[in-house]
């Protein structure tokens, strides 16, 4: 689509133009159903040009990163390359969904950026800061857990 | 050719009915000048070139041997051409003797021209043409013995079908089958689509007429070994595996079989890992897929040693376990590859289990299961299983939708009480088999979900499957439960072509199926003599198949059965100036060159297109396409006296390829649109053809630009003409450079048939380029 020429290439979107909206993606995905959305449905907005439905979406966050979906693709289209290339641009244009603070993922670019790497005590505590007052005590008791058994470093 | 120019003696008729040329150019002066030339007998205008008078005059003027060719000038309708043939042929004129010069296509007679410059340029036109019918000669097709018979590689359904169509018309065939029995994959189904009907019906009826025929030796359990000679010549060399049967003295009684102790599994591409225990085949049985003669065969790998039961058992003493693989040499005019195809193998798909859960099948195991359906709830069809897919086969198959269409309609009568569930990304059904399509979704207790799965995993211990997927027409999650799981897969080249490829030399396309020119002559395999047909050449269905195999056998036909003619523009190579640097060889795209007794490149003629490739290439001119040599060309060249022409204009020489951009000219020509009158254009049979000493000689001569014009990369008639013409200009760069001349004076365009708007436009920005180039520094 032409509005989307432009955009792609400043973010680095992978193509998506090849997708035959088969549904192996989405088939594969462990979180595909938990919103509205699917990974084809992302791929599908791509191709229409909807790019602030498909930054909108909740689905760009529930992403685990998993790989399924690019490694079952028999197109080649990186759709998990596409999902994080939106979480950039969404993060970088300030389209946020409503109600979402995107802590851990901002806590997790910020430290990065900071240190060039990441340091999980503090990142755990980082979240859990952001998260006030909500659940302090759990997320607490998990690190004592992961700690234990040298899960965090 | 110095004692053919001296004896030339050319009658030059221009055709002008109607006057229009009288019109356009000072005729008369073109008539005074070219009456002077040398080897110009006589000269003049006709009016009505088939007039019974004029005719005779140039029958008593050839008799009296006043005259010895004819140049014509003009426009003739393709009668008037064959009628002149004709006519003069009765008085001994050679059909190579008659020149054609057409002077409307290079643009005379185009309105807007001026009188002068229309004048000047007919008169080059026709003083080229005169140059090289000064050089032509006479010339006889050649007759080359040829033998009789074909010889088809693969008793498949292509194979069988092609085999009968050839016996019925009376000619020999040797019917090639690595199997113990013929068939091929389509024996193996268990129903054709679309009239849902058994395929050795079809099969048992062609094969019964090879049975009876004297004209066809079917040999079973051979391969192909080795390829010499050449079409309307080939030796191949066959090897028969042993059948430890004797073929004359076995009836099919099966006693052997009775007492073998030995079971052996199935086709392991077709065997249903539930059947397993089912199979009945015996080491020794009859033969698979289907008989042609009745003689069992014994598979002696699977043999306990010392077992000799069925010697024993055989009322014929047939079973002869001391036999040995044997070889025989069969000599055929031409070869049919009918090799088929393989199933891909789905064990690659990891993510959906096959080879993993024995209820995992394939569709072509499939057709096992249509035999006799063991009781099923719920079975799922997953389309497009390792097709389409980059990671497997990357194109589609074109018949498995139809396939498991017809397996789900044939089931679902048959197991009334199940469910069935096709995951699908496309529905496939072209033409009439739209049909099965509505059949099936018509049916109670079949979904169809288009979405495919991305994993199949084991429920539980039951040995049943679960998938998910994405209903994309809902837009929702789907988890289905699964007896048994069908996968459709594809079609890929089969192991046979693969060998055949190799030991022929035959180059395959990208997808590993015989390459061949798709559109025009998708029966050949860019090996003269040798044709390929059915599915070895890409997947389609039987009915297809047949069609391409029958194909394949016309075009076989004109290679056996006693001579077969060869054009005579065939090259030469003038062996007193090769010197065997085998460029030549190099660049034939057809394999057409082998070395002589004494180490010389020589084409071959029946292999040879005669497309002029080698007179192009050789870096000595040593090599000439008759009636196209490199002397007519270069006389041709020479004739163009640039001088006559007002330097301010620049000169285009083209060289059009006869195919694709000659007609592209030719259709410019006769349109409205404006072409610069100082352009000469030559057709040549390709644009490979064109000798870089041509080019060096034509700029020699002052022309101020050369355009070199042929088919579009990938649609060469003769696969790769402009791009070895494109390869060569390098060596030409550096040599003119030398010479003092801008390399940018050749150039080089790809031109379809219809694209005169390209030409048009093309020719116009080079003479820009060339006016703003300056004049040919040789150009006096």
């Amino acid at each position: 689509m032409m509005r989307l020429d432009a955009e792609r290439h400043s973010y680095d979107i992978p193509e998506y133009s090849i997708c035959v909206q088969c549904g192996r993606c989405s088939a594969g995905c462990p979180v595909a159903f938990e919103s509205e959305h699917s990974p084809r449905k992302i791929v599908r907005f791509l191709q229409w040009g909807w790019l602030k439905e498909a930054c909108e979406s909740p689905f760009l966050w529930l992403c685990a990163s998993c790989q399924t979906c690019t490694a079952r693709c028999p197109r080649g289209v990186d759709i998990a390359g596409i999902v994080c290339a939106l979480r950039r641009m969404t993060q970088e244009r300030g389209w946020v969904m409503p109600g979402e603070k995107l802590s851990s993922y901002r806590a997790f670019i910020d430290m990065i950026k900071k240190k060039g790497r990441i340091s999980e005590l503090s990142l755990g505590l980082k979240v859990a800061l952001c998260k006030l007052p909500a659940h302090p005590v759990d997320d607490a008791v998990l690190a004592w857990k992961l700690l234990r058994r040298g899960r965090l470093k | 050719m110095e004692k053919t120019k001296a004896l030339s003696k050319i009658g030059l008729f221009i055709f002008d009915p109607g006057g229009g040329f009288a019109q356009a150019v000072d005729l008369e002066t073109v008539v005074q000048k070219l009456s002077k030339a040398k080897n110009v007998s006589r000269c003049e205008v006709v009016a009505d070139i088939l007039a019974t008078g004029f005719l005779l005059s140039v029958k008593e003027d050839l008799r009296a041997g006043n005259l010895n060719r004819i140049l014509w000038v003009g426009r003739f309708s393709p009668y008037q051409e064959k009628r002149i043939h004709a006519d003069l042929s009765a008085e001994g004129l050679n059909p190579y003797l008659h020149e054609w010069c057409d002077v409307k296509e290079q643009g005379i007679g185009k309105k807007g021209l001026d009188r002068i410059v229309q004048t000047q340029k007919i008169t080059i036109l026709i003083q080229m043409a005169v140059a090289r019918a000064r050089l032509i000669e006479a010339l006889e097709p050649l007759s080359l013995p040829a033998a009789d018979a074909v010889l088809i590689i693969g008793a498949g359904v292509a194979g069988i079908h092609a085999s009968s169509s050839l016996i019925k018309l009376g000619k020999r065939v040797y019917l090639i089958e690595k199997e113990s029995g013929v068939g091929g994959k389509v024996a193996s189904l268990h129903r054709l689509y679309p009239r849902i009907c058994d395929p050795r019906c079809g099969l048992e009826f062609e094969i019964e007429k090879l049975r009876r025929s004297d004209k066809v030796e079917v040999h079973t359990l051979s391969r192909v070994k080795a390829l010499d000679g050449s079409p309307r010549n080939f030796e191949v060399k066959i090897e028969k595996a042993p059948r430890y049967v004797s073929e004359e003295r076995c009836n099919g009684c099966g006693k052997c079989a009775e007492v073998c102790p030995v079971t052996i599994p199935d086709d392991p591409r077709l065997h249903f890992p539930q059947n397993q225990d089912q199979s009945r085949k015996k080491a020794i049985h009859s033969p698979t897929p289907m008989a042609f003669s009745s003689a069992f065969v014994v598979e002696r790998q699977h043999c306990p040693p010392q077992c000799r039961e069925c010697v024993k058992a055989c009322p014929a003493q047939a079973v002869e376990l001391q036999q040995t693989p044997s070889e025989m040499t069969l000599r055929a005019g031409a070869i049919i590859a009918t090799t088929g195809w393989d199933p891909y193998p789905l064990s690659k798909v990891e993510e959906y289990g096959y080879g993993l859960y024995p209820n995992v099948i394939s569709n072509l195991e499939a057709e096992r299961l249509l035999e006799n359906p063991p009781e099923l709830k719920e079975v799922g069809f997953i389309q497009c299983a390792g097709s389409r897919d980059e990671r497997h086969l990357n194109y589609c198959s074109s018949v498995c939708c139809s396939a498991s269409l017809k397996q789900a309609l044939y089931l679902k009568e048959r197991l009334p009480d199940s469910r069935f569930y096709i995951f699908y990304q496309d529905i496939r059904t072209p033409g009439f088999d739209e049909e099965l399509y509505r059949q099936v979704k018509s049916l109670d207790n079949v979904i169809f979900i288009r979405g495919l799965p991305s994993t199949v995993k084991p429920d539980g211990e039951n040995g049943r499957l679960k998938i998910r997927a994405e209903d994309t027409l809902s837009g929702k999650e789907v988890n289905i439960g699964l007896d048994l799981l069908v996968l459709a897969g594809g079609m890929a080249p089969s192991e046979g072509s693969g060998e055949i490829a190799e030991r022929f030399n035959l180059p395959l396309n990208n997808y590993g199926f015989f390459e061949s020119h798709l559109q025009c002559h998708p029966e050949e395999s860019q090996r003269a003599g040798i044709y390929v047909g059915g599915a070895c050449r890409g997947p389609m269905n039987v009915a297809q198949s047949i069609e391409s195999s029958h194909r394949a056998m016309v075009e076989a036909m004109q290679f056996i059965d006693g001579t077969f003619l060869v054009e005579p523009t065939y090259p030469l190579v003038d062996k007193t100036k090769c010197d065997k640097c085998k460029r030549c060889m190099e660049d034939c795209s057809f394999s057409a060159y082998y070395f002589d007794a004494e180490g010389f490149p020589t084409p071959d003629l029946a292999r040879c297109r005669q497309c002029g490739n080698c007179m192009g290439t050789c870096p000595i001119t040593a090599i000439s396409l008759r009636h196209f040599t490199i002397k007519q060309t270069a006389a041709q060249i020479q004739a163009i006296k640039v001088s006559s022409l007002p330097k301010e204009e620049p000169v285009i020489l083209a060289f059009l390829c006869k195919n694709d951009a000659y007609h592209a000219a030719r259709e410019a020509a006769d349109s409205d649109v404006v072409i610069p009158p100082n352009v000469f254009f030559i057709k040549v049979p390709c644009a490979g053809s064109l000798n870089n000493a041509l080019l060096a000689d034509a700029l020699s001569f002052g022309i101020d630009g050369i355009l070199i014009a042929g088919c579009k990369d990938g649609q060469c008639h003769y696969v790769r003409g402009t791009q070895l013409v494109k390869t060569r200009s390098v060596d030409l760069s550096d040599k003119l450079k030398k010479m003092m001349i801008e390399p940018e004076r050749i150039r080089f365009e790809n031109i379809e048939i219809r694209d005169s708007k390209k030409y048009t436009e093309l020719i116009n920005s080079y003479m820009k380029d060339l006016k703003a180039m300056g004049p040919n520094p040789f150009r006096v």
